[in-house]
C-alpha cells in the first residue's frame, strides 16, 4: 500500500481525534483558568454557607473587585504527582486589564505566555531564547473560555455554575469550591478550590484537586492593582517579555 | 505483440515511478567491521539514561498543523516498564499508561479519543526514546557521512537505527522501519548535565511520527534517576 492510501486510511481517526481534543480542552481551559483568579493545598475546611450566604458572599467579592481596573500579580505553581518524588515548581506572573485584556505567563521552570486581547488568543513559547508564537488548537473554545474568565475576574460565577456545583465555606479566608457536574471532568479533577482572602476578596490560592495524592497548587503573591500595564504586554504578536523571563 | 510489449513497459514504469513517489524504501543497513568501537557505541547507546529514572518533559504536540503543549511525566523501570502521565499546561489528566515490559494498560484517555494512536502510536514512540534493548541481533553501520549508527534488528522486518554524532558518544538522530518503511524519526539535541546522572542527557528531542502523523517536540525540564516504583507501577 502506497503513502497516499495509507494517509487517507488515517487520516479520519485524526479528524475524529481534533474534534475530541477541541472538546477535551475546553474542560481543561476551564480547569486551568479558574487558577488566574485566584491561589493552597487544602486549608482548612469552615462552615459552609448557605445558598443565600453564598449568593451575598459572591456579591460582596464583584462588589470589591470592581474598582480593579487592572491587576499584576506574581504566582507559584506547585505541581503534587505521586508517581515523581518532587513537586515540579514554576514560577510565573500574570496580568489583567479591564476590560478584556489577560496574560499568564510562566517563566520558570519552562518559559510560556498565554494571552487574550479583545476575544483574540495567542500562545508563545521560545526556542533557542526566542519568542515563538504556536499555531494554537482549539483557538475557538479558547476564545469563549477565556471571555468567561474575565467574568470570574470580575467575580461573577453565574454562568460556572452550569459546569459546577460551587460550594463555599468560611473560617479565617473563604473557600469557594467547584465541584465538576460532568462525570467526564470528574475524571480529571474532583475539586477546584479557590482561597479568598476575607478582608480584600482577593483570592490568594488556588487548589486543583487531581485525586487524593495528585494536586495542583497555586499560590499568589505581590498583587498590584490599578497599575498601567502597557498595552504591548497584550500584544498577540510580538509581547513585551517581562523581567524573569528574558528580553524582548 | 510489440505494442503489447511496449504498452507493458511504460505501465511498469509507471508503476515502479509511483510507488518510489509514494514512499523510499529505507534498506536494513549493512555492518561494517567496527568490532573494536562496538562496545563504546553499545554502551553509549544504553547509558543514554540510567537503567531507571523520572522525568518531567514539556511537551508540543503537532496534529495536522495545530500545536497543543502539555507537561509530561515519565517513570521508566529496570525492567522495560513504565508509566507515562500528560497533564494538560495548567492541569487536569489528558493520558496516562502503564507498559509491564509486554502489555499496556491504558489507565485514562478522553472518551472519544481513539486507542491506536497511543497504543501504536505514542508508546512505541516512548519505547525507542528511552528504551534500548540491544542483543545479538545489534551492529554497528557507518554512513556515507562516516557517522556511526547502532542498528537494533527487532523482527525480520523491523528494524531500530541509532545515529551518533561524529567523534561524540552522543546520539544525533535516530529512527525505526517497518518493512522498508520509515515510521518514525527523532532528532536529539542541547546535551545537557543533570544531577546524578554520570552523563550529559538530551534537553530536547524531536520526534516525528509518519504512521500516525504528528510531531512531538520534547524539553526535558527535569529528571532524577530513581522512581518512586510503587506508585509509578502499581502492579508491580
Amino acid at each position: 500500500m502506497g503513502e497516499s492510501a495509507f494517509r487517507l486510511r488515517i487520516k479520519p481517526i485524526w479528524l475524529g481525534l481534533k474534534m475530541k481534543l477541541n472538546q477535551f480542552f475546553f474542560l481543561l481551559l476551564i480547569i486551568g483558568f479558574l487558577s488566574i483568579q485566584s491561589s493552597a493545598q487544602s486549608s482548612q475546611q469552615g462552615k459552609e454557607l448557605t445558598s443565600d450566604e453564598g449568593d451575598l458572599f459572591i456579591q460582596q467579592m464583584a462588589e470589591a473587585l470592581k474598582t480593579r481596573e487592572s491587576m499584576q500579580v506574581n504566582f507559584v505553581q506547585e505541581r503534587h504527582f505521586s508517581v515523581f518524588l518532587e513537586p515540579l515548581i514554576s514560577k510565573g506572573i500574570c496580568f489583567f486589564r479591564e476590560p478584556d485584556k489577560l496574560r499568564w505567563e510562566i517563566y520558570e521552570s519552562y518559559k510560556s505566555i498565554l494571552i487574550y486581547n479583545n476575544r483574540s488568543v495567542a500562545k508563545f513559547d521560545f526556542e533557542q531564547g526566542r519568542l515563538r508564537k504556536l499555531k494554537l488548537g482549539s483557538v475557538d473554545i479558547m476564545r469563549e473560555i477565556l471571555n468567561q474568565i474575565i467574568s470570574w475576574m470580575k467575580g461573577d460565577f453565574r454562568n460556572s455554575s452550569q459546569i459546577y456545583e460551587i460550594k463555599i465555606y468560611k473560617n479565617k479566608d473563604y473557600q469557594l469550591r467547584l465541584i465538576p457536574k460532568s462525570k467526564e471532568l470528574l475524571k480529571s479533577i474532583k475539586y477546584i478550590e479557590l482561597n479568598i482572602n476575607a478582608q480584600t476578596k482577593h483570592v490568594t490560592t488556588v487548589l486543583i484537586k487531581e485525586t487524593e495524592t495528585d494536586f495542583i497548587q497555586i499560590k499568589f503573591s505581590n498583587e498590584k492593582d490599578n497599575l498601567e500595564l502597557a498595552e504591548e504586554l497584550f500584544d498577540l504578536k510580538n509581547p513585551l517579555i517581562v523581567s524573569g523571563s528574558g528580553g524582548r | 505483440m510489440t505494442n503489447k510489449l511496449v504498452v507493458i513497459i511504460f505501465l511498469t514504469t509507471l508503476l515502479i515511478n509511483f510507488t518510489s513517489c509514494s514512499f523510499n524504501q529505507y534498506i536494513l543497513p549493512q555492518p561494517a567491521s567496527l568490532q573494536a568501537e562496538k562496545h563504546t557505541y553499545i554502551h553509549a547507546l544504553q547509558n543514554t539514561y540510567p537503567k531507571e529514572f523520572t522525568a518531567i518533559q514539556r511537551i508540543v504536540l503537532q496534529i495536522r498543523n495545530k500545536q497543543y503543549d502539555f507537561l509530561g511525566y515519565l517513570a521508566m523501570s529496570r525492567n522495560n516498564a513504565f508509566r507515562a502521565t500528560v497533564f494538560s499546561d495548567m492541569g487536569g489528566k489528558f493520558i496516562d499508561l502503564y507498559y509491564n515490559g509486554e502489555k499496556l494498560e491504558l489507565i485514562h484517555k478522553p472518551t472519544g479519543i481513539p486507542d491506536k494512536p497511543i497504543s501504536n502510536g505514542v508508546t512505541y514512540d516512548i519505547k525507542h526514546l528511552f528504551e534500548f534493548i540491544a542483543g545479538n541481533n545489534t551492529y554497528l553501520v557507518r554512513n556515507e557521512k562516516k557517522e556511526i549508527s547502532v542498528v537494533i534488528i527487532i523482527s525480520d522486518n523491523k528494524f531500530e537505527e541509532y545515529i551518533f554524532q561524529d567523534n561524540k558518544k552522543e546520539m544525533a538522530s535516530s529512527r525505526s522501519v517497518h518493512n522498508g518503511r520509515i515510521i518514525r524519526e527523532a532528532w536529539y539535541q542541547n546535551y545537557a548535565n543533570f544531577e546524578g546522572f554520570d552523563y550529559p542527557v538530551p534537553q530536547k528531542i524531536f520526534i516525528k511520527n509518519y504512521q500516525w502523523h504528528y510531531e512531538l517536540e520534547i524539553e526535558l525540564l527535569k529528571i532524577v534517576p530513581e522512581v518512586k516504583t510503587h506508585n509509578a507501577f502499581p502492579t508491580e
